[in-house]
């Protein structure tokens, strides 16, 4: 008989044996058909995901669970003795072996996949290029994903020769990156990260580091919305990265299937040339972890001896018990002395990388003579977006915006020098902080760009710690150059077309004002922002925002108005509009919702929840906590004035107007008496 | 013709067979015998081509039979414990080897699976250990292969079926050019068979030579065992 005719009656036999799974892939993909059906309506039946792209979770999780079946399902004979040796001893080559199988499986877990996504654009109704376009995404993500999963469940097995080292293998490679990159290495790390600006570098480490955490930055399913918005574009270096795995995994898989021998089916590890990269891979991060925990329990907290001791003794404990594990023996437990060196060393000197940081602090401060500008921008003052620092540990890695920022806002001659004083200050006074027994947590940060003469830009990231941080930064705030950049309407020469728009947090008014009206108005703000200094800030909370529009509402442009705009106010009053009236003074409350926001946070990202705790409409205890009240969008200076982050609330009031009854969002500041009201 | 040259296979430090070298002529019913551990199951795979000795090679009508799917097309292996596909009928078993091995004969299979009673729509997994086996060596013999080995096959068979199954090999001997191997600790099945008898000892081959039963009317066959094998524990 021929060869290729004899791969062909294997292949149709393996595909009659395994054909329960190919029913079992049909099922799976009709409950992700129904699923979808029914998310149309707004029920559903697991995920409810209306998403016909590769966002919807269902079809991402359905993929993934089909891959990792098909290739346990495909070539889990390797693992056992009996159908090891049969199908070895069946007239067919390694090579055939494996096609066989390896096709197979691309047939049971990927046409009915494709079927299903097809299927779903049918359901959806209409043909239209969009729902195209996302069906032809969402089977590219699928085909890219299941083919990345399969291959690395294919490593694995053909790595190792037992099931149960199989699936704690897949599973630990599926969670290495999130765990090793973005665990570890941060927690070592932590303090070179307060200060540099690049921090997603270790993010994207750590996601792509693991084939399971890509493919989910991949298809994006890990925060789909209602409706689909991927793009391409967005994900070209994702999947880039992933097509590169799947084929480096394949090319392993078939080097591995075709050097794997029989006698290897019940060993833990089939080459014995891969033990000491796995031990590499898996001892190094676990001493580093075990070294790190330890040294934090002794006396001071940052004691080399007890980190050498944690990764030493950890280094050597892990290493003896991969080494039992792969000989199931536990007298193995002391052998490979010099193995357990390497590891040592190797862990030590991944530890030393980051000796200067548990030690010192960030010691990059370029000279002012070295400097042709210098730019700064705290977030924190003036800041609405201040509350995704708070959420995220570390910090937040330069936005694109915050660059372009820094870029327009160049200082030079003695606004660079009292920047550049000010940034050596908060460095000094960083660095005491940090190297203080007790830790405390940063309320903001400032962003940093050094251009330097050489013409690089260097940019950094420094934590602020507390209020007493921005003492000399009123030498940079009380300069124009640095309201220019930060205060959109200072340097705004006309108003033109457009009109202001007055707000009070809780409604927006749109100033029919004539074209003198209007430049009056403006060289108002001006002539007060200009005067308005950092130690008014200190005062001050906002009464109101102003902004330009022209016609279509944009709050990007907005200023803040504080009580010491009195020309603003004064205009604005003369408007009609209640200017300097404030929520914690000025309003009639009628009731309050009192809500907690509840932090959960995991390796991946932090989630807030928010639970109602009371609905207060006693009329006393609405007087004791109106003077806390503050608006949520004017709560921009949590430097300066801290709120009560755990407490959000939404007001019922009276307009000024004594008619209109307007909810608005609030936080309280420091320092309210909420505990107390909540413990009687 | 199956030459075995110098093969050793070790199992990490443990050295299954060292050095052995002999030779089975084709039409030769070959009686392996040997201590436990002695490395019986072991040559057994690796005349199969499953498993690839450190030195050495055997060779099958002079070709390796290692990574060798020709070859492979003309040998059989059938271990002591017969594997079958998940869920699978002895008609399903059949089915599956007539498309690997061209001549299968089919209609044979169906008419000794009929004979010996065994039920060819049951589930395999629902037979005895006996009955798995029976099943097992009827679709090794259908396969029409001329090199069969085999690894304890009358191990958990009773007296009828052992008499049976011991006609059926020497009708289908006489029938086609057929080799065997047969790995055994029953002697006295291997002395109404064998026309040669292997004896393997501690990873080595002890003796090697044609069988002939006149020569045993007052040697038994385990008297020998005893004598080349040495003492047992």
């Amino acid at each position: 008989m021929k060869h290729s005719t004899l791969f062909f009656s294997y292949l149709r036999e393996d595909f009659h044996r395994r054909f329960w799974t190919f029913v079992l892939s049909f099922y799976l993909c009709l409950t992700g058909v129904l699923d979808y059906a029914l998310s149309l309506h707004g029920s559903r039946l697991f995920w409810g995901s209306p998403c016909l792209g590769p966002e919807n979770p269902g079809w991402f999780l359905i993929s993934g669970f089909l891959a990792v079946l098909c290739a346990f399902q495909g070539f889990s004979y390797f693992l056992a003795e009996t159908p090891c040796d049969f199908y070895l001893s069946l007239p067919l080559n390694r090579t055939q072996l494996f096609l066989a199988g390896y096709l197979n499986g691309c047939v049971i877990g990927l046409f009915p996949c494709i079927l299903g996504r097809v299927t779903c654009l049918f359901v959806e109704g209409s043909l239209k290029d969009e729902a195209l376009y996302y069906t032809a995404a969402g089977i590219l993500i699928s085909t890219v994903g299941f083919f990345l999963l399969y291959h690395t469940a294919l490593f694995v097995l053909f790595l190792v020769g037992r099931m149960s080292a199989a699936l704690i293998g897949i599973l630990l490679l599926f969670a290495y990156g999130p765990i090793t990159f973005g665990f570890i290495f941060q927690t070592y790390g932590a303090r070179f990260f307060e200060t540099w600006y690049q921090e997603d570098w270790i993010e994207a480490l750590s996601v792509n580091a693991s084939p399971f955490t890509l493919l989910s930055s991949l298809s994006g399913s890990s925060h789909a919305g209602s409706y689909d918005t991927w793009k391409f574009a967005e994900h070209q270096t994702a999947f880039l990265l992933s097509v590169f795995l799947l084929l480096f995994f394949l090319a392993l898989s078939v080097y591995l299937s075709r050097k794997r021998c029989a006698e290897a089916c019940g060993k833990i590890l089939v080459f014995a040339k891969a033990e000491f990269p796995v031990k590499l891979f898996l001892t190094v991060p676990a001493a580093l972890l075990c070294g790190c925990y330890i040294m934090r329990a002794s006396l001071d907290g940052r004691s080399l001896f007890w980190l050498f001791l944690g990764i030493a003794g950890s280094a050597f404990t892990f290493q003896g018990l991969l080494e039992c594990f792969f000989r199931f023996d536990i007298h193995a437990f002391f052998h490979k002395k010099r193995q357990t060196l390497c590891l040592l060393a190797f862990a030590l000197l991944i530890a030393a990388n980051y000796y200067f940081d548990w030690q010192g602090y960030d010691d990059f401060l370029p000279e002012p003579q070295n400097l042709t500008a210098i730019s700064v921008s705290p977030s924190g003052l003036d800041d609405d977006d201040w509350q995704t620092l708070a959420e995220t540990p570390a910090g937040l890695p330069l936005s694109a915006a915050c660059k372009e920022r820094l870029a327009s806002a160049q200082f030079t001659g003695k606004t660079k020098e009292s920047a550049w004083k000010w940034i050596q200050t908060l460095r000094e006074q960083n660095e005491q902080i940090l190297l203080s027994k007790n830790s405390v947590a940063p309320i903001a940060y400032t962003a940093v760009a050094y251009f330097l003469e050489n013409g690089r830009t260097c940019y950094r990231k420094y934590p602020l710690y507390q209020t007493g941080q921005l003492e000399e930064f009123a030498s940079v705030y009380d300069t124009d150059n640095y309201k220019k950049t930060h205060l959109p309407l200072f340097s705004c020469s006309s108003v033109g077309r457009r009109h202001f728009v007055w707000s009070n947090g809780g409604d927006s008014r749109h100033l029919s004002l004539n074209e003198d009206e209007n430049q009056a108005l403006l060289a108002a703000y001006q002539q007060d922002a200009q005067k308005f200094s950092l130690s008014d800030l200190k005062k001050s909370f906002p009464v109101g925002t102003l902004s330009l529009s022209d016609g279509n509402y944009s709050g990007s442009d907005s200023v803040f108005l504080y009580p010491e705009f009195t020309e603003t106010l004064d205009l604005l009053e003369a408007a009609n509009l209640p200017a300097r009236d404030t929520l914690a003074e000025d309003y009639e409350i009628l009731s309050l919702l009192l809500y907690e926001v509840q932090v959960s946070s995991d390796i991946r990202q932090t989630q807030r929840k928010k639970v109602l705790r009371q609905d207060i409409r006693d009329p006393k205890i609405i007087r004791q906590l109106q003077p806390w009240l503050l608006c949520a969008d004017f709560a921009v200076n949590p430097i300066l004035h801290p709120v009560e982050e755990q407490f959000e609330i939404t007001v019922l009031y009276r307009d000024t107007d004594g008619a209109t009854f307007r909810y608005l969002p609030a936080l309280l500041t420091k320092g309210s008496p909420v505990e107390t009201i909540l413990d009687k | 013709m199956i030459e075995i040259q110098e093969i050793t296979k070790y199992f990490d430090t443990f050295p299954a067979l060292r050095q052995v070298s002999f030779s089975i002529p084709d039409g030769a019913v070959y009686g392996l015998v040997g201590t436990n551990g002695a490395g019986k199951t072991t040559f057994l795979r690796m005349a199969a081509g499953i498993l690839k000795p450190e030195e050495g090679q055997i060779l099958v009508d002079r070709q390796p039979v290692y990574e060798n799917d020709h070859i492979k097309q003309k040998l059989f292996y059938l271990p002591d414990s017969p594997y079958y596909l998940f869920h699978a009928t002895p008609r399903r078993m059949a089915a599956f080897y007539r498309r690997l091995y061209p001549d299968f004969d089919l209609e044979r299979c169906m008419e000794l699976h009929e004979q010996f009673r065994l039920p060819l729509a049951k589930k395999l997994r629902t037979f005895s250990k006996g009955m798995k086996k029976q099943s097992a060596i009827l679709c090794a013999l259908c396969t029409n292969v001329p090199y069969l080995l085999c690894d304890e096959i009358f191990d958990g068979l009773d007296p009828l079926v052992r008499r049976q199954l011991c006609e059926i090999l020497r009708q289908e001997k006489n029938f086609r050019p057929l080799t065997m191997v047969i790995a055994s600790h029953n002697l006295q099945e291997l002395t109404e068979i064998c026309t040669h008898i292997g004896m393997l000892h501690q990873g080595g081959i002890r003796m090697a030579r044609e069988f002939h039963p006149e020569e045993f009317r007052e040697v038994t066959l385990e008297d020998l065992f005893l004598e080349k094998g040495g003492p047992l524990p």
